[in-house]
């Protein structure tokens, strides 16, 4: 896979996962060691979940809800996207999480 | 009026209606008449299928369709059993089995998207389309006959059925409709699992009971973006909710500053927390964090609860807002409530109200004077009748005594004191380790601690409070190896196993075999177990242990 700014490099992917992680933790992102196993800092199964949903979004790849414990460390989930990325041929450019979408407006119970 | 289905009945109001959210935002609405309509063909369905008596378990997504179909059960005099999903896999069909194993259950509804992966274990879809509703007549129900069967108590082997009767639901419900005071509850919004006591009751139960509006979403969709909770109370203009501490804390570590701006909380008149320890923190970073959006600190509610007194035993009743008292932690781990600025910050529940609640010593069985700790017993009208199909069980935890109301009492296990006419939970005796409101069984994680590591010795899984106020899971587990490089494999071994079948983190102490005490009749030591890692009684051949837990153990900190 290229390299190009503005592309999910894997270094581009390793940041924004401590960044991801270190919110649902609630730890400093310099505390946590993407070679760590993710269990080690308190990662639980609502962590786990949350992270599939932001990489849905973010990055724009479905992953398997045992993504957290198949690849149990930043490094290996930076890995494996990495690689799903690089077969899937569309580029993808990295982006901010927009705010949730509103819910669709619903106003016949008021 | 003695039984929940003629209660619901007559309040069938046309305007009010249940709504659920779908994961992708659309709504589904069911309003009160159709509900009605479609449960008595259900009840017309199970009938004719010969089920009137006979336990069936519900295994259904989030959504209406449960409700339709625990609501048919009530009405058909069918004691219901509702069950989370089974995830695929062999543990999971496992669990589903032993648990219709000791209800007696032989059917599973389910719906018809999900019919097909159940069918192992023949899994039905109720067809209430080919029943006519108007046949229905309502069966002879009184304040004792069976209501529902609830299993959240008990380890995936040995699952334990609280049985909860018509009278156990009728007057748990009405407990929380005095809570409201002068205020009563119009519109209620949860995502809590139904399945849970407290979104069965809390939520699904109480708006029927209450005759009040109910929107809801799955529990998946909460955990992936908890906005859409808040979102759903501030569109729908709820005044009441209900959740664990953990979804409070959820909210306020993951809501952004934009999402925030977009809510309106100022609706809300009670918050219940509940099923869980309640944090002081959690209350006073979710009212800084949502005070913008117009939440009001006097709407807190904290509670204590548990199944086998149908949900409630005392909650701060709406307006009264939240008492937080700090004590003494030394005192504390001795049995003692000690006042004491600065020391460890204990939640009020609430006052007894209703039922009759006393604090007995855990040893001696005489109840204790205020201010000290002890076991927490209750006797009334929400009692419930027992666990289903064991009587020995049933005895231990509800022990007869011309003294109680009803002459039995309920031993919770949990502990706690009563001061100034409030309850504050302090533990609990009982085995029972809860994360993120979820009940977990030490032996369930025992046993999987010993299918990760075969041939090891005992193992003993216990809960203990961490440094963040959250209660984390520790497992002592004997090892015969003693080389150091083996010791780090076996222990990753068992915590990658442990935490991706249980979705928790763990602390990991190994130790020589024989550390593991028993009783002279086999049972596993856990309380003294945790005492002993609590002391710093324990030297580790190797401890892995969570963040929060750092520094609580004297000898392997």
């Amino acid at each position: 896979m290229s390299a190009a700014p503005g592309l999910w490099t894997h270094d581009a992917l390793r940041h924004w996962l401590v960044e991801r992680v270190s919110g649902y933790l609630g730890l400093p992102a310099a505390e946590i060691d993407p070679a760590v196993k993710l269990r080690a800092y308190g990662l639980d199964s609502v962590h786990a979940l949350s992270l599939c949903v932001d990489v849905e979004e973010a990055v724009g790849l479905l992953v398997e809800p045992t993504l957290a414990w198949d690849h149990p460390t930043i490094d290996a989930i930076a890995a494996h996207l990495a690689g799903l990325l690089a077969e899937d041929e569309t580029p993808r450019e990295p982006r901010h999480i927009a705010p949730e979408p509103r819910l669709e407006e619903d106003k016949g119970l008021l | 009026m003695t039984d929940f289905v003629t209660h619901v009945r007559s309040r069938l109001r046309e305007d009010r209606e249940l709504v659920f959210l779908r994961d992708d935002g659309t709504p589904v609405r069911l309003g009160f008449p159709e509900l009605d309509r479609r449960a008595r063909a259900t009840a017309v369905w199970l009938a004719r299928h010969g089920l009137t008596d006979r336990p069936v378990l519900l295994l259904y997504p989030a959504g209406l369709d449960f409700t339709v179909a625990f609501l048919g059960c009530l009405y058909a005099r069918v004691p219901a059993i509702p069950a989370p999903l089974p995830d695929t896999g062999a543990p999971h069909a496992n669990r589903v089995r032993a648990l219709m194993g000791d209800a007696g259950a032989r059917m599973v509804l389910t719906d018809a998207a999900h019919a097909p992966g159940l069918s192992d274990l023949s899994a039905r879809v109720a067809d209430p389309g080919t029943a006519d509703p108007d046949a229905w007549t309502p069966p002879a129900m009184t304040a004792d006959t069976l209501a529902y069967l609830q299993y959240t108590s008990g380890s995936t082997s040995d699952p334990r059925g609280v049985e909860i009767s018509h009278g156990n639901l009728l007057h748990n419900l009405e407990l929380f409709r005095l809570l409201a005071r002068e205020r009563p509850v119009r519109r209620l919004a949860g995502w809590l699992p139904h399945y849970h006591d407290m979104g069965l009751v809390g939520l699904q139960l109480q708006a029927l009971h209450a005759g009040a509006d109910l929107v809801f979403m799955s529990p998946a969709a909460f955990v992936a973006r908890p906005v859409r909770w808040l979102e759903l109370i501030s569109r729908y203009g709820a005044d009441w909710t209900v959740s664990p501490d953990f979804g409070y804390a959820w909210c306020t570590r993951r809501i952004t500053d934009e999402q925030l701006a977009g809510l309106d909380l100022s609706t809300l008149t009670m918050a219940i927390s509940g099923a869980e320890p309640i944090r002081a923190g959690t209350l006073a970073e979710f009212e800084r964090r949502f005070a913008p959006a117009g939440f009001r600190p006097a709407t807190w509610c904290p509670g204590y609860g548990l199944a086998e007194c149908t949900l409630m035993v005392t909650c701060v009743p709406q307006g009264q807002g939240v008492t937080v008292r700090e004590f003494d932690p030394a005192a504390l781990e001795l049995h003692r409530a000690v006042p004491a600025p600065g020391g460890t910050p204990l939640v009020a529940c609430g006052p007894p109200s209703g039922l009759d609640l006393r604090i007995v010593d855990p040893h001696g069985l005489g109840p204790v004077p205020d201010g000290e700790i002890g076991e927490i017993w209750v006797a009334g009208p929400s009692v419930a009748l027992g666990y289903r199909g064991r009587p020995a069980e049933t005895r231990a935890t509800f022990p007869a005594d011309g003294s109680a109301r009803h002459g039995r009492w309920l031993r919770t296990g949990d502990l706690g004191f009563l001061l100034d006419g409030q309850l504050y939970v302090t533990g609990r005796i009982k085995d029972v380790i809860v994360v993120n409101g979820r009940n977990l069984y030490p032996q369930d994680l025992e046993e999987a601690a010993a299918r990760a590591n075969p041939g090891a010795g005992r193992g003993a899984a216990f809960g203990v409070r961490g440094g963040d106020g959250g209660e984390h899971v520790v497992l002592v587990q004997e090892v015969r190896m003693r080389q150091p490089a083996t010791l780090g494999e076996t222990a990753d071994r068992v915590m990658d196993r442990l935490t991706r079948e249980f979705g928790v983190p763990l602390s990991l102490l190994l130790v020589t075999r024989g550390t593991v005490r028993q009783t002279t009749s086999g049972k596993l030591r856990r309380r003294h177990m945790r005492e002993l890692f609590l002391g710093g009684g324990l030297t580790p051949l190797h401890a892995e242990l969570a963040p929060a837990l750092r520094g609580l153990p004297e000898t392997v900190a």
